[in-house]
């Protein structure tokens, strides 16, 4: 009861953080894919979505119906590493942004950590903190995109409509595999949906079409305009707001909402991480213990995942993040639901 | 260890079975037991008054607190009445005789404790006791000086009453009364301070309020353990929910007896303290810091922009020292050309850094405030006087600080006046983010940004979230937060605050 809450509060949180990690991180780090290449992939993924929380949706239609709880504790401690391993994920690629924008004089790690505090700090206080954090932060994001949208409208260039059509079908597919790669907040869903109250899945499919779309258009006008100063970059938007002198100013509204979205997400993610010792832990000594090792695994992760690249690249090379995330987000959901099912029904027999 | 903490507790035991004992202690029928009780009660007092008379054969005495009662009543309808009351013969009725035929006042309560009869004496009754009868008469002839009613200092409003509340709990529940004629508002009043025993009322409209949160708050105010309570803020943290750490109150606090009446109709609790000008508020949002009484006179067009001027004025008082130190010390290129020279110019000559310079003009400023506010009124304006010439022209003429950094201070300070309520967590806020500013440029002002935030979502006011209805996000944030919509609209969607969303499951939660 006291984990409750509203499907709304959650969307905003689970699609905050999404449209965060597409802006802000949309995976041209290594491969310097067209920009454009992302809106076909877009337009499939936000059709795909409606499948990919159908187990989620399922389950937690049916879950008050049943008589054990799910998900099984087996199933809460590997759900609790994957999440250990987005975060990890997160915090490096926050770092290599905190990197590539901070002068003299600052350490992009000290930065890091502080983050890394403040979602932990967020955490802590609670599921409905952090769904009510997120949902500030949402509305804040859509209030300063105004002003910035206006500003890129300045420069816009009509021609860039038709770009659409540029990129080629291996770009798009790389492109979707990103997106899916970065869905974890799919497996968020299908955790948080057992302690999630409301019009659950009517809010997820309105939540998710209307960022998707949002994302569209942003992309058609910021991407039109700003196209040659993206070409080869690390980090387009931050890399559009430094390079285009009419937004060089804007720089510290990134900075901010990039900020606030990490720690939403890292938030959402360390709260689920912390919760999930209830399921597979056995007393409360048990649970205090893990959430320790947890503490400190996730401090001790994030340095190894900064410091060591060969470890980096061993665990988040494209294939082993999309692998992963598949296997959170989509089979594991399906197959706990069908093991669900089954015992179930073994239990009614 | 364990046997001395063990020991420390049966002594702890043994003194709290004392106390309840003493608390305890019934009348005699002696007069003179009585009087001597009471007398070692109050350890021989000086201003314990007790006037011992005979009437006819029986012995009454009649103690009072000197200057607390109403001596012309005393006189006409205690004592004068008295000498003419026959002597009953029946001494079971005699008490009941005097209380119903012989005084001439309304508020006469029969009381047979010394605890009772402490408690009387001290809130300004008059005691009766009689020779011979356990039971004494409590009478209420109230009489002490207190402060005619005045307009509220620091609640001001450009249009609406000029009444503000006083000390007497009377008086002010007498304000109430009178601008809500209804029997659904209810009063009740409880004690608390160990050693002041302050009345405190609480309250509310029968039908708006919800009795969950009636029930909690009057349990926490049970469990107020203070020995004294001299002013609204001793008991604000026994009304806050339990949490961390914040700058932020959950509780309201206002001088406004009109504010009071329309709290109470949204279905808020008032708490009133006896001795003490103001009321406390509960449940409180995060977003009535923003509304006030002339929002709801003035136009809805220009009180939505007054409410925004409110919203901007509040982050900017926060945040622009942060922002200016930020951007000075790591981006300076983030600044218009004629601004940046303007900025360079100055830090070039002055001896401090920039994130120094501006905590030093900051902290100099928040001692002038201070020393300003705590002075004799003319030796106050002689204080902002000297302050305001020595900061503002000498230091910056003389190359000391520079007058940009001097230009921000000054705008942020004017803007954390605009929301008295919240000037201190603004006054301690702008200080933090000036010193992240200054450590980690942009980066460190979003992060403690981001912790702010999260601080005020993760609150609750007696269960309701406190940023409530702006997230989660309610229909009222439409009508009453982000705009002021107009009186039609509000009285059509009037909402409790026990509605607001989010406090469903707290509600479930309450009343499991």
């Amino acid at each position: 009861m006291t984990d409750r809450i509203s499907a709304v509060q959650l969307f905003i949180l689970l699609t905050a953080g999404k449209l965060a990690g597409l802006i802000l991180y949309p995976g041209v780090t290594d491969t310097y894919v067209s920009l454009f290449s992302f809106i076909p992939a877009i337009i499939i993924y936000s059709m795909m979505v409606y499948f990919l929380i159908i187990p989620s949706s399922m389950r937690n239609k049916i879950s008050g119906l049943l008589s054990a709880r799910y998900p099984e504790r087996w199933l809460s401690f590997f759900f609790s590493l994957y999440f250990m391993y987005m975060v990890f994920l997160r915090l490096y690629r926050f770092y290599r942004f905190a990197q590539l924008n901070t002068t003299e004089g600052l350490s992009p790690l000290f930065i890091t950590l502080f983050i890394l505090t403040a979602a932990v700090y967020a955490a802590t206080s609670g599921s409905e903190a952090v769904a009510r954090f997120s949902g500030f932060v949402f509305f804040s994001f859509l209030i300063c995109s105004v002003p910035l949208i206006y500003l890129m409208l300045q420069t816009f260039d009509p021609g860039s409509l038709t770009a659409i059509s540029k990129g080629t079908t291996g770009d798009t597919v790389w492109c979707l595999q990103e997106i899916i790669s970065e869905s974890d907040d799919l497996a968020l869903m299908f955790i948080l949906s057992s302690s999630a109250s409301g019009k659950f899945r009517r809010t997820a499919m309105l939540w998710n079409t209307f960022i998707l779309i949002s994302f569209l258009f942003f992309l058609i006008i910021v991407g039109g305009s700003v196209i040659d100063y993206i070409e080869g970059t690390d980090y387009p938007i931050y890399k559009i707001t430094d390079s285009a002198s009419f937004l060089q100013r804007t720089a510290p509204v990134f900075v901010m909402i990039t900020i606030l979205c990490i720690i939403c997400l890292i938030s959402a993610e360390l709260y689920v991480v912390m919760k999930l010792p209830d399921n597979f832990a056995f007393s409360g000594k048990q649970k205090k213990f893990f959430i320790i090792i947890i503490a400190a695994a996730v401090y001790g992760g994030a340095l190894l995942v900064i410091f060591f690249s060969g470890l980096r690249d061993a665990v988040y090379s494209e294939k082993v993040r999309f692998i992963i995330t598949m296997l959170f987000s989509l089979v594991v959901p399906l197959i706990s639901f069908a093991v669900m099912i089954i015992k179930e029904r073994k239990v009614r027999a | 260890m364990y046997e001395f903490i063990a020991s420390v507790l049966r002594l702890y035991d043994k003194g709290s079975e004392a106390a309840q004992k003493k608390t305890s202690v019934s009348m005699k029928d002696s007069l003179d037991e009585n009087i001597n009780l009471i007398k070692t009660e109050f350890n021989n007092s000086e201003d314990l008054t007790i006037h011992i008379m005979r009437i006819r054969t029986t012995r009454i005495a009649i103690i009072v607190i000197d200057n607390m009662v109403n001596k012309d009543i005393l006189a006409n309808c205690v004592i004068k009445p008295l000498f003419h009351k026959e002597i009953n013969s029946n001494p079971e009725e005699y008490i009941s005789g005097i209380s119903e035929e012989v005084l001439i006042t309304d508020d006469i309560t029969k009381i047979n404790k010394l605890e009772e009869v402490c408690t009387a004496i001290l809130s300004g009754f008059a005691v009766i006791a009689v020779d011979g009868f356990s039971e004494l008469l409590s009478v209420g002839i109230q009489g002490f000086q207190t402060r005619s009613i005045s307009e509220p200092e620091s609640d001001v409003v450009q249009r609406g009453s000029r009444e503000g509340f006083v000390e007497s709990l009377r008086t002010n529940i007498s304000m109430l009364r009178r601008k809500i004629k209804s029997p659904k508002l209810c009063f009740e009043t409880m004690t608390v301070g160990n050693i002041s025993r302050t009345d405190v009322g609480i309250c509310y409209l029968r039908d708006a309020v919800s009795d969950s949160i009636l029930k909690e708050l009057k349990c926490r105010l049970r469990n107020v353990d203070l020995d004294t309570v001299l002013s609204a803020g001793y008991l604000v943290p026994y009304l806050e929910d339990r949490g961390g750490v914040s700058p932020f109150r959950t509780v309201g606090v206002t001088e406004r007896p009109d504010t009071v009446c329309g709290k109470l109709t949204e279905g808020r609790i008032a708490v009133m303290i006896d001795g003490v000008p103001s009321a406390l508020i509960v449940p409180y949002l995060f977003g009535e810091y923003f509304q006030t009484l002339d929002d709801y006179s003035n136009r809805p067009y220009f009180s939505v922009f007054t409410r925004w001027l409110k919203f901007i004025s509040f982050l900017v008082s926060i945040l622009l020292p942060g922002i200016f130190t930020s951007l000075g010390t790591f981006a300076p290129e983030m600044f218009p050309t004629l601004l940046l020279n303007k900025i360079a110019g100055s830090i070039g000559h002055t001896p401090l850094s920039l994130t120094a310079e501006t905590i030093l003009i900051l902290l100099v400023y928040e001692i002038m405030r201070e020393s300003g506010l705590r002075m004799p009124q003319p030796l106050g304006y002689a204080v902002s006087i000297v302050g305001g010439l020595v900061i503002g022209d000498t230091a910056v003429s003389a190359g000391l600080i520079g007058a940009p950094t001097l230009m921000v201070v000054a705008v942020s300070a004017i803007c954390s006046y605009i929301i008295p309520n919240l000037y201190a967590p603004a006054a301690i806020l702008r200080l933090a983010f000036t010193v992240c500013g200054g450590i980690a440029g942009i980066w460190g002002v979003s992060a403690l940004f981001a912790v702010v935030l999260i601080n005020i979502c993760s609150k609750t006011s007696f269960g309701i979230p406190y940023t409530a209805p702006i997230s989660p996000l309610g229909a009222s944030a439409f009508r009453d937060i982000f705009i002021r919509a107009g009186w039609k609209t509000l009285s059509a969607h009037s909402e409790k605050v026990q509605d607001m969303p989010g406090a469903e499951n707290k509600e479930d939660e309450r009343n499991d």
